[in-house]
């Protein structure tokens, strides 16, 4: 079995937005060679995630705002504060 | 709006030019998130409207044989974009410091002068270390931004960093400009009488130490010092400064803007002090 791995990097502008990154997948499936097979998108980034749905813009500004809603600035979050020492 | 207390501790291609850096930077700095692009940086700055960014470095050679980014490297730093500026550090502990200053301002261009009494382990109100310092900015005609209260490096000792220990220094050197940074946070009512009495005291507000920067800037701003304080006596005296990148200067600026200051004395804490200060050009 074959298995190409490619990583890139994109470069966000906003604190929550959403990035269609659906062709930069299809360019690296095509530049593989890569007929028939799966491909698996993960994200190295700990505040990331990956979601598939249409990539229309009015959906993706509702996703954005149910994210803000979801996690908003304002809660008193426990972890708030400076953290003393790495990871402590 | 200007951020006059940033630190070029994440930039990647300082990090990656230099290999003892990023050690430096964990071990003695105590900073512990991984490097971005320089273009990172600009992009934070332009989502809540920062024009422009003052980069300090600070030398410890003495304390900890290391500088947490050299006033060479803050200088080239600067020459890669017009919105920010460098402000140059030496070490009060060697005798030559002021004879390097004078090279950082005149040969690199930089701006100012940033100590950390914590992090340098000097004492702020030596006449013998610190004052030649204080009469070189005098004589280059900078201003001196000095570390005060909790430092958040492991090893830094806060006694270095009460404000009440530069009040002789400050009317010793009526022409420098003193910068007490994080509004000397415990001793925040301290650092304001400072403010508040002597006409070259400034404070900037990179308060953090628990707790969003919205709610430690309304703890101290509004709560401890109250804002009628702030308005009447400290509206020309406070800049704007975040830490970054230690804390979110994004989430900096909002915290200052939901204050409730008025709208000059808002202007002036977010741009006009710093600008004034700096003898920077106003926006066309």
């Amino acid at each position: 079995m074959k298995s190409i791995i490619n990583r890139i990097e994109i470069q966000t502008v906003h604190e929550t937005e959403m990035i269609n990154i659906t062709g930069k997948v299809n360019e690296l499936v095509e530049n593989s060679g890569v007929k028939n097979g799966t491909v698996f998108v993960l994200s190295l980034h700990t505040t990331t995630g990956i979601t598939v749905n249409e990539g229309l813009l009015d959906l993706e500004i509702d996703i954005t705002h149910m994210i803000q809603d979801l996690i908003p600035d304002e809660k008193p979050y426990r972890h708030s504060r400076f953290l003393t020492g790495k990871w402590r | 709006v200007i951020d006059i207390h940033t630190h070029p501790v994440m930039i990647k291609e300082l990090v990656d030019s230099d290999p003892m850096l990023d050690r430096n930077i964990h071990d003695v700095f105590g900073f512990f998130f991984p490097p971005q692009p320089l273009e990172c940086f600009l992009l934070e700055m332009d989502e809540d409207g920062v024009d422009f960014a003052v980069m300090l470095p600070v030398d410890c050679t003495m304390a900890h044989g290391c500088k947490i980014v050299s006033n060479e490297q803050v200088a080239a730093l600067v020459d890669q974009t017009s919105r920010l500026i460098g402000f140059a550090s030496v070490d009060p502990n060697q005798a030559d410091s002021p004879k390097q200053l004078e090279r950082a301002i005149n040969t690199l261009g930089l701006r100012g002068l940033k100590l950390d009494p914590s992090l340098q382990c000097f004492d702020p109100s030596s006449t013998e270390k610190a004052y030649p310092l204080y009469e070189a900015c005098s004589s280059l005609d900078i201003p001196v931004m000095l570390h005060c209260g909790m430092s958040w490096t492991p090893s830094g000792l806060a006694r270095f960093a009460q404000p009440a220990l530069l009040e002789e220094a400050i009317q010793k050197f009526p022409s420098v400009n003193f910068i007490l940074a994080h509004f000397g946070w415990p001793w925040v009512l301290e650092a304001t009488m400072l403010a508040v009495k002597y006409p070259n005291v400034y404070l900037d507000t990179a308060i953090l130490y628990s707790g969003t920067p919205k709610d430690a800037l309304k703890h101290v701003l509004a709560e401890q010092v109250g804002l009628d304080v702030v308005e009447r006596s400290l509206f020309n005296k406070i800049l704007f400064g975040s830490n970054y990148p230690r804390i979110d200067m994004r989430r900096f600026v909002r915290g200052v803007r939901e204050l409730g200051l008025s709208n000059g004395t808002e202007k002036a804490v977010l741009n006009d002090n710093a600008q004034r200060l700096l003898k920077l050009p106003r926006k066309p």
